[in-house]
């Protein structure tokens, strides 16, 4: 079941609020609508979840074959053994 | 001052920009080890294929030794280097799918995706259990099946950990597009992750 209007309402502020960018008594009344609501409880707790997992485990890097050929674009194979930060 | 060693984090913006300019090849290593992970993440999200990604790494660097003299310094080099990725993956995925891209054109507001409908609650659900529910590939293909303009905002912000300003200037567009943009983005991969492990994990 779709939460209702005033829910949408409050639904719609969670990333401000997560990003620290929600005014203080939005703040304060969202906290309360989260500790009444069960449903948009769940949306917030599952959203601030999403967040983390994609924090964690979404990045991608170079595969070690392309920064090589980067390296080989640039002329600088010379260097692709030192790597970052060591001595 | 030459650079000896090139040292991730310890070298500032200016000595770095500096030393480019100088033609220091140990500088350009440097801005790789620097810029190149997420200039390939973009690049790599946008076109979805690994080798389409590798090219636009290369043309961009490529791109942005040769025009080195134009950076003004006023974004941070990475920040310059992340636009001209954008916009190169930009315009390869233009001339590979013309019909899908409407990318800097405001979203229309009818993607349902936004009102949350699935409400099992996996928030709490321990970490193994999700991973055993092949979690990365799940990442994955719900990341990959947001529109092309949700998804580069919700990779440099949230995954790449980037300022809004920041992303403002990469993709060209205001912070309050920005922040909208990573809202709806957010609620639709919470959505798809949600059926997911609903299917997989209720009930159980
Ligand atoms: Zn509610």
């Amino acid at each position: 079941m779709p939460p209702s209007k005033r829910c949408e309402e409050w639904l719609g502020r969670i990333s401000l609020y997560l990003d620290g960018e929600l005014a203080e008594h939005l703040c304060q009344e969202l906290e309360q609508h989260l500790k009444e609501c069960p449903d948009c409880h769940v949306v917030f707790n599952t959203t601030r979840r999403t967040i983390e997992l994609y924090r964690r485990y979404g990045r991608v890097s170079m595969p070690e074959g392309a920064r090589e050929s980067l390296f080989r674009a640039l002329n600088l194979e010379d260097l692709l053994r030192e790597e970052p930060g060591s001595e | 001052m030459p650079i000896a060693r090139r040292m991730k984090g310890e070298l500032s913006e200016a000595d770095l920009l500096d030393a480019l300019r100088r033609g220091d090849r140990q500088a350009f290593a440097a801005m790789i080890d620097r810029c190149g992970d997420t200039v390939y993440h973009v690049a790599y999200r946008l076109l979805g294929s690994q080798e389409e990604a590798e090219d636009i790494l290369q043309e961009t660097f490529l791109q942005a030794f040769r025009h080195l003299k134009d950076f003004r310094g006023e974004a941070r080099l990475c920040t310059w280097l992340y636009r001209i990725a954008y916009n190169l993956a930009l315009m390869r995925l233009r001339r590979k799918e013309p019909e899908t891209i409407s990318i800097d054109q405001p979203i229309l507001l009818e993607n349902d995706e936004e009102i949350p409908r699935e409400l099992f609650d996996w928030c709490c659900l321990p970490e193994e259990e999700l991973l055993r529910a092949e979690l990365r590939s799940v990442l994955d293909e719900a990341i990959r099946n947001l529109p092309a303009s949700l998804r580069t905002v919700f990779l440099l912000r949230d995954v790449e950990g980037l300022s809004t300003e920041e992303v403002a200037e990469i993709l060209g567009i205001s912070t309050d597009a920005v922040k909208t943009r990573l809202h709806r983005a957010r609620l639709q991969l919470r959505e798809r992750l949600s059926r997911y492990f609903s299917e997989e994990l209720a009930g159980r």
